[in-house]
């Protein structure tokens, strides 16, 4: 540069080329996007103007200075290819007689401005061509890792889930909205007494006891509706022996990105224990413990219950749930103790 | 699938990407041939839209220079692609060497080319995160501890809030945004409008949504209110080459030809 100052102070004429650097970006800056203001571009631009006029004026052969000017455009990013354009074809046409004052007519110079402009395509096209490989091995690059990334983060959640999954004390089954078992848990087998590839053979629906079947399809069937995300009821299983097996359960519903059902998940505890030990205790409340025969208490309940009172105080609150299908087919509607009946 | 994160689990490359199409439009290559296809279908249709994208680059390098020169010196670039040219760090660190700059986006793509470029700039951190869960993104760009949310910081929404459709409520968005960001710091906001824009330009908006996700075009009322009681500064909420332009020469004599609004606000309460 400060060469190129101090033969320009002769034979290159400043303010023409501050002018030609001004249009140059104008240019630019109408051609494609530059990250730089149309200051900042000019000011490159007019570095580039004088370095080219420094060549011109030279007799150094051209191509490694002016490939750099090439390279450099798309350095700064002035890759649309109308750039080149532009800079090539204003080379013979304006850039000797706006930017070059008394040199402007020394002979030679057609020559040169003709070598001079092939250089600077070639370098600009050199360069874009490296930049593209660059960015294109960057882009796919990043698609790797990113898939990589996610697929990471992939078997790591599988990995977390499985270790709930298989370590849990509680249940826990993913069956299709269809019913049929996914997968189960070792716990969920070892509830039921089938093995867990016994399990991934049938339909959750044969599971269900017959007086609570018909109330598990409907809650089934409106979780699948979307009339709940999840339910908690208090429902009998069958085992595999044919006995029965009270449970906690939870069912809740994943669904696919797009909204659609895609599995049903349901965590279950046994109860049957719990259960059993609450109906004990109602019948003990309610019963004599010599004669076994209903005492006053039930009496009582069962009385204020027929006026419409209150619900019997001795109900427990997991009765509201599996007396529910009872209450559902007492005669009269009415909340009753039947549960202990 | 999703990740427990909400975002999704798996690269879909069969899909052109939002972050690529807008790098090819910026001159870059760091896109695939699914991409080019649908930008070129997005030219065909409108001309006008490259152009309004090189234009919201630009808008954003002209509010930087505002922020700069009022001294903000953190950044958090939500939705910021693939860094191709005139990245907020190359501007800001350009300003200020110690500027430091959180870049977010949802496209995981871009966030791992992110990754990879800015591995040797400890200045710098990059967060895969959704817009539309700006607590995750608040929690986890406090963990990197670049930014200190207790002195003023740029928060940059460049072109990336009309990804957000209004059931997922961009206002709430935007002011859980604005509430952790301490008195002085900075909002820029450039969005897409279907105000002043002729058919086909709208048509063009609409092919966008074959990218992961559709653009919600906005009023300039509506993009106003994203700004909340922050005050706006000059020259408002305007067509974007109409902010502050480098020259008059810069600005389209025939009347606003870009499709999208930009504006800039700066938190003006005091503490307490
Ligand atoms: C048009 S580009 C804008 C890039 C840059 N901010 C600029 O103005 O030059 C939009 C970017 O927003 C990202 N994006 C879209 N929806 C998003 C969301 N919900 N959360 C975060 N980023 C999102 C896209 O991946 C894309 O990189």
């Amino acid at each position: 540069m400060a060469a190129v100052g101090d033969s320009g102070g002769k034979s290159v004429d400043l303010a023409g080329a501050r002018r030609y650097a001004a249009d140059w970006a104008q240019a630019v800056h109408r051609l494609g996007f530059v990250p730089l203001s149309v200051a900042e571009t000019e000011e490159l631009l007019y570095a580039h103007t004088l370095r080219l006029a420094a060549v011109l004026l030279d007799t150094e052969a051209p191509a490694p200075a002016v490939e750099a000017v090439g390279r450099s455009l798309v350095d700064a990013h002035l890759t649309e290819p109308g750039v080149v354009e532009w800079s090539v074809r204003t080379l013979s046409d304006r850039f000797r007689t706006e930017v070059l004052a008394d040199a402007a007519g020394r002979p030679g110079l057609d020559a040169r401005i003709a070598a001079m402009q092939g250089a600077l395509a070639a370098g600009f096209a050199r360069a874009l061509r490296e930049r593209t490989f660059r960015q294109q091995e960057g882009i796919a690059r990043a698609m790797w890792q990113a898939r990589d990334d996610a697929e990471q983060a992939l078997r790591d959640s599988e990995a977390r889930f499985r270790a709930v999954f298989d370590g849990a004390a509680m249940g826990i089954g993913i069956a299709g909205v269809d019913g049929t078992i996914i997968d189960v848990n070792q716990a969920f087998a070892d509830m039921l007494g089938y093995s867990v590839d016994e399990l991934r053979q049938i339909n959750v629906a044969s599971l269900f006891h017959a007086d609570d079947a018909a109330g598990l399809w409907e809650l089934y069937q409106e979780l699948i509706e979307g009339k709940h995300d999840a339910v908690r009821v208090e429902k009998r299983y069958y085992r595999k022996d044919g006995s029965a097996v009270w449970t906690d359960l939870a069912v809740s519903l994943i669904r696919h990105d797009d909204g659609r059902p895609r599995f049903t998940v349901a965590v279950v505890e046994d109860i049957t224990e719990r259960y059993e030990l609450q109906q004990r205790l109602r019948f003990q409340a309610l019963h004599d413990p010599l004669t076994g025969l209903p005492n006053r208490t039930l009496f009582f309940d069962t009385l204020s219950s027929l006026v419409e009172l209150t619900d019997p105080p001795g109900s427990v609150s997991a009765s509201s749930t599996w007396t529910g299908s009872r209450r559902s087919t007492t005669a009269s509607g009415t909340p009753s103790v039947t549960g202990c009946s | 699938m999703q990740k427990p994160d909400g975002l999704p689990a798996e690269i879909d490359l069969s899909r052109p990407s939002a972050a690529r199409v807008y790098d090819y439009f910026l001159g870059g290559a760091h896109n695939f041939e699914i991409d080019r296809q649908l930008a070129e279908q997005i030219a065909a249709m409108t001309p006008n839209l490259p152009a309004t994208m090189r234009a919201g680059r630009e808008f954003l390098r002209r509010a930087m220079r505002t922020l700069l020169d009022d001294g903000i010196d953190q950044f958090l670039d939500i939705g910021s692609g693939i860094p191709t040219v005139g990245n907020v760090h190359e501007v800001a660190q350009a300003a200020n060497p110690k500027a430091r700059v959180v870049y977010v986006d949802i496209d995981p793509v871009a966030v791992a080319h992110s990754r990879e470029l800015l591995a040797d700039n400890a200045l710098t951190g990059v967060i895969h995160a959704d817009l539309r869960d700006p607590e995750r993104i608040l929690s986890e760009a406090r963990a990197l501890e670049l930014l200190d949310f207790d002195r003023p910081l740029g928060i940059l929404l460049a072109g990336v809030v009309h990804f957000v459709p209004d059931v997922d409520r961009p206002g709430d968005i935007l002011a859980t945004l604005r509430a952790a960001a301490a008195p002085g710091s900075y909002l820029v906001i450039s969005h897409s409008t279907f105000e002043d824009q002729p058919q086909e330009m709208l048509d063009a908006q609409r092919l966008s949504a074959r990218t992961a996700t559709e653009i919600t075009l906005r009023s300039r009322v509506e993009i106003t209110g994203f700004f909340g009681d922050w005050t706006i500064v000059e020259p408002g909420v305007v067509h974007m080459e109409l902010w502050r332009p480098d020259s008059p020469s810069e600005t389209t004599a025939d009347g606003p030809r870009f499709g999208a609004f930009g504006g800039v606000a700066r938190n003006d309460q005091t503490v307490g």
